[in-house]
């Protein structure tokens, strides 16, 4: 590729870059308030009487996340192409945020998946004392 | 070293530069003489005084800390009664968290981002001022309750129903509620200031990669105060209401809930831990590559960890309520964030240790290096205790014992107080004459840390034994006198550090008034802050090419001294600086600063008169002072948005325009951070709202046979936000020419104010009429909330209306020089939306419940 059509490479908007860099996060955050709230509502709801669908709902929530967030992923590595086309600054600028987008999908992933691992191990709607 | 080298051959100016320009500069930027510099906004001032102001603080709250281990020193002692000793905690505590760690974080970047970024100034210096003023006056008369046995005694967070009026009448809670209410918002405007700051006042080429980690750091440190505190100004602003005027909010006996208080307090109290450790992380990721000498391993990774604890922090708020009864399934996802939050700490701490093990050379053991390795040795301790607490079963032990005092003195004072005092250390030589005593330095360091590990690793084991927190004696017979003796001594030999600091700084500091001219890079670091810098900070903006520019980029800073980049004189002939784009920092357009002033001095005292007279029940005067606060603002304000001056060259052949509005204006950019802290106060409503279904269903009403407003109400009042709209954006199409005046823009400003203020009252008649009332229940309560949050911010929208108005009619506002207009539109849009979303929620939710 020609320096002229380099530089012609569509450079993605503020909010796009933002939307990126968060996803990873913004999806464990959702995810957090899904399970936490659901969870709440489903034992106000009288549920508790029905544990196995509830722990069904925060495994499927954790995988439907973790879904989301591959996908994220997948959407996020386009800026490599753009990170190959480009030179200069805008090439490491975009190489960082890539790498940031891309690392931080992964320690959210971790959070999701550590989160919905409770699910396994502890009843729903049953307080410690 | 990272990244490529600059290209010295093309320097944007070329020098030496004519003759009278550097006067000029130092003219433009001079500070007042006399007594008049208090009116000054610049950064180089306002930043010392915020520093000292939160440093005098911390030395206050720290006596107050030696008092109470006097009292603790021995079991059965009568030095102080129990009512002084709640009030001493309580007080320790709210300084220290409120007036002191989040203050001073504040402070530091008032003072060292524009350096680092080399900026004339960050955008708002008259807010930044503001904040400072306001904060100083009403932390200082928060914190001389204590004198008058006025001060709160229900502990820093204040839990009801202890705080309620039955069980703490008279002042001293309200003292605590609005006092400290009043200090978050002075806390917000630093946030905005901040945000807006480190997006758009970056140098040319700084990219978001190359942005110094403390920029980073404060950045997430600002965001999440944005997000944070609206959670604990909706609680204080609500017990407040349930103090004052008996809403049932936290009252169970109402069907209020005394634990709402709890979600709420947490949801800031835990993001307001990493709020105080994220900057700290920043300053110690920009010692530690200069005492190595090399630049930091894993800077990327770095910036991920930040913005993932700052994400994480959020998920963690129920970990202080682990034995309030919560199910154990929320426990558990609570729990798993609290263990998941040590995996970004983590990779920060083994990047500073991969960066000290690889030091070139060696590892400069100075004074700074070693409170460097003090917080290492303290934050990692504390982040282990920090883990076992994140454990259920054990936290159900641990819970209000002293092993608790321990772990969280361990992590604030680990991860805050030692890396402030690096900094101290390390940034001295930036703003005095003198640098700090080296010996004396390692003396106050061994002291501290002697003293701190002495006095709190004990309290682990006193916590374990079974002391609780907040007695203010104990029997004998516990058999905890020895622990608590011990600690006691080692608080005193704590204070005798800081004490050695304090006289240190005494002899030595000693800043110039009159220029900043001060010694140039020291310690041989990379970072900005380090170029020859005087009270306009530095004489040209340079372009940007690496994370360590001075080791990175040959000769920059005689080029920059020399004038040989951006904007090396005062191109308007007043206060100003480059903005830049928010991600590649490309120059946009040049802003035109405000000068000294006093209009935002009087604008904070009368706030915290208005705050504290309220307190102590003088309403005449305090609405006095209210409107007087108000006029000074809108003074204040008055001599904002400067008219255009054409575009002038700021070097290399560009010309950058001197006025911007809409999106690409700092204004727009500082608006839209303010409607998210608005947003969060909302959403922080909407669940308030929900969390007291959950726990009243009872008392949420049943189409039909208890007080419910008519559909109709709510749609009449929901045309009515959505003509409010229609009436600003119109009005936006009809703004007059520059030197003319528009009537229809006028009369289409005020119609969407008057519907706006229309579609709120309505809705207030319209619970009323129903019989509905907000001392009835929980319900009434949340309901009359809402239509008060809504109510205030269409009666900022409609004094904003009338500013622009004003400004119109004098020719002021116009089609090109719109910024006010747009400010008083971008909110009166979101408070439009806001009502909209608050009748979905009064009136959709109970129906969706049938």
């Amino acid at each position: 590729m020609s320096r002229a059509s380099k530089a012609e490479h569509p450079r993605w908007s503020l909010t796009t870059i933002i939307a990126f860099l968060l996803a990873g996060p913004i999806v464990w955050g959702l995810h957090f308030l899904f399970v936490y709230g659901g969870h709440t509502l489903m034992c106000v709801l009288g549920w508790s009487s029905e544990p196995q669908i509830i722990r069904a709902s925060v495994i499927v929530a954790g995988g439907a996340a973790l879904a989301l967030l591959v996908f994220i992923a997948r959407a996020a590595r386009r800026w490599r192409r753009y990170v190959v086309e480009s030179d200069g600054d805008a090439a490491l600028s975009a190489e960082f945020q890539m790498y940031a987008t891309l690392l931080l999908i992964l320690l959210s992933s971790a959070g999701v998946a550590w989160s919905s691992l409770a699910a396994f191990f502890i009843a729903p709607c049953q307080t410690l004392r | 070293m990272p990244e490529r080298q600059s290209d010295p051959k093309r320097l944007p100016n070329e020098t030496p530069r004519p003759p009278g320009e550097l006067e000029e500069l130092e003219r433009v930027w001079a500070y007042p003489p006399g007594w008049r510099k208090i009116s000054e906004i610049n950064n180089s001032l306002v930043g010392v005084i915020y520093i000292g102001a939160a440093f005098l603080f911390f030395l206050l709250a720290g006596v107050l800390a030696l008092i109470m281990r006097v009292q603790l020193s021995h079991g059965d002692n009568r030095f102080i009664g129990q009512d002084l000793y709640n009030q001493i905690f309580t007080v320790h505590g709210t300084t220290m968290m409120f007036l002191f760690a989040v203050p001073v974080m504040e402070a530091l970047g008032v003072i060292l981002l524009p350096q680092m970024l080399a900026a004339r100034d960050l955008p708002f210096p008259r807010l930044s001022a503001f904040a400072v003023w306001a904060y100083v006056i009403g932390g200082l008369v928060f914190f001389s309750t204590i004198f008058y046995g006025l001060s709160p005694s229900g502990g820093w967070f204040m839990y009801p129903p202890l705080t309620l009026t039955r069980f703490s009448p008279g002042d001293n809670a309200d003292f605590w509620l609005l006092g400290i209410g009043f200090i978050e918002i002075s806390a917000i405007a630093g946030a905005i200031e901040i945000i807006v700051g480190m997006l758009r006042t970056r140098p040319p080429g700084m990219t978001l990669d190359k942005m110094p980690l403390f920029g980073w750091s404060m950045l997430v440190f600002a965001a999440m105060i944005v997000f944070a505190f609206p959670a604990v100004i909706l609680a204080t602003m609500m017990l407040e209401i349930e103090r004052s005027f008996g809403w049932p909010f936290f009252n169970a006996a109402q069907s209020g809930d005394p634990l709402l208080w709890q979600h709420l307090f947490w949801f800031f109290g835990h993001p307001e831990v990493y709020i105080i450790f994220l900057p700290a992380a920043g300053l110690v990721s920009m010692i530690v590559p200069t005492m190595a000498q090399r630049p930091l391993i894993g800077y990327r990774l770095i910036v991920v960890a930040l913005i993932a604890t700052g994400f994480f922090s959020f998920g963690l708020w129920v970990h202080h309520m682990f034995s309030t009864g919560i199910p154990a399934l929320s426990l558990g996802f609570f729990s798993a964030a609290s263990m998941a939050v040590a995996v970004p700490s983590g990779i920060q701490v083994f990047s500073w240790i991969a960066t000290i093990a690889s030091a070139r050379d060696r590892f400069r053991l100075s004074t700074p290096s070693l409170f460097i390795l003090g917080f290492l040795f303290i934050f990692a301790i504390g982040g282990l205790t920090g883990v076992m607490v994140a454990v259920v079963p054990f936290d159900l032990q641990a819970h209000d014992s002293y092993f608790v005092v321990a772990h969280f003195h361990y992590v604030l004072v680990g991860g805050m107080v030692f890396p402030l005092f690096a900094t101290f250390y390390y940034w001295d030589p930036m703003i005095s004459r003198n640098r700090l005593s080296e010996r004396l330095g390692r003396y106050v360091f061994w002291l501290m840390f002697v003293g701190f590990n002495v006095a709190f690793f004990p309290m682990h084991v006193s916590g374990l034994l079974g002391m609780p927190r907040r007695v203010w004696t104990y029997p004998r017979a516990m058999g905890w006198d020895t622990l608590n003796m011990i600690s006691t001594i080692g608080a005193f030999i704590l204070a005798l550090g800081v004490l050695v600091f304090v006289v240190d700084l005494f002899v030595r500091f000693r800043r110039d008034w009159e220029t900043q001219r001060t010694q140039t890079n020291p310690w041989d670091a990379g970072t900005l802050e380090w170029l020859p810098s005087d009270l306009y900070s530095m004489r040209s903006v340079p372009i940007v090419t690496s994370r360590y520019p001075l080791w990175d980029q040959p000769n920059l800073a005689e080029d920059v001294a020399a004038g040989a980049y951006y904007l090396p004189n005062a191109a308007t002939g007043r206060r100003e600086t480059i903005v830049t784009s928010p991600i590649e920092a490309r120059p946009e357009y040049l802003l035109e600063m405000p000068g000294p002033g006093w209009a935002h001095m009087f604008s904070a005292v009368f706030t915290a008169a208005f705050f504290l007279l309220l307190t102590v029940k003088a309403v005449a005067i305090a609405l006095v002072c209210g409107a007087l606060a108000v006029f000074a603002t809108l003074v204040w304000c008055w001599q904002l948005d400067p008219p255009p001056r054409g575009r002038v060259e700021i070097g290399g052949g560009i010309s950058l325009p001197t006025y911007m509005s809409g999106p690409s204006s700092h204004a727009w950019w500082a608006m839209i951070v303010l409607i998210l802290v608005a947003g969060s106060l909302y959403i922080t409503f909407v669940f308030s709202y929900l969390y007291l279904w959950t726990v009243s269903p009872q008392v949420w009403p049943v189409v039909g046979a208890s007080p419910l407003p008519d559909l109709r109400w709510a749609a009449s009042g929901a045309s009515l936000m959505l003509l409010g709209i229609l009436a600003f954006r119109m009005a936006e199409r009809a703004l007059p020419k520059p030197g003319s005046i528009s009537l229809s823009a006028a009369l289409l400003m005020i119609a969407g104010a008057l519907c706006l203020i229309a579609g709120v009252g309505i809705e207030g008649y319209a619970q009323w009429r129903s019989g509905l009332r907000p001392g009835e229940n929980a319900y009434g309560a949340m309901v009359y909330l809402e239509i008060v949050l809504t109510g205030q911010l269409v009666a900022t929208v409609a004094v904003m209306t009338g500013f622009a108005l004003a400004r119109l009619f004098t020719g002021k506002l116009d089609a090109q020089r719109r910024v006010s207009f747009e400010s008083a539109a971008l909110l009166a849009y979101y408070t439009a939306a806001q009502g909209l979303l608050g009748f979905l929620l009064i009136y959709g939710f109970p129906r969706m419940l049938e």
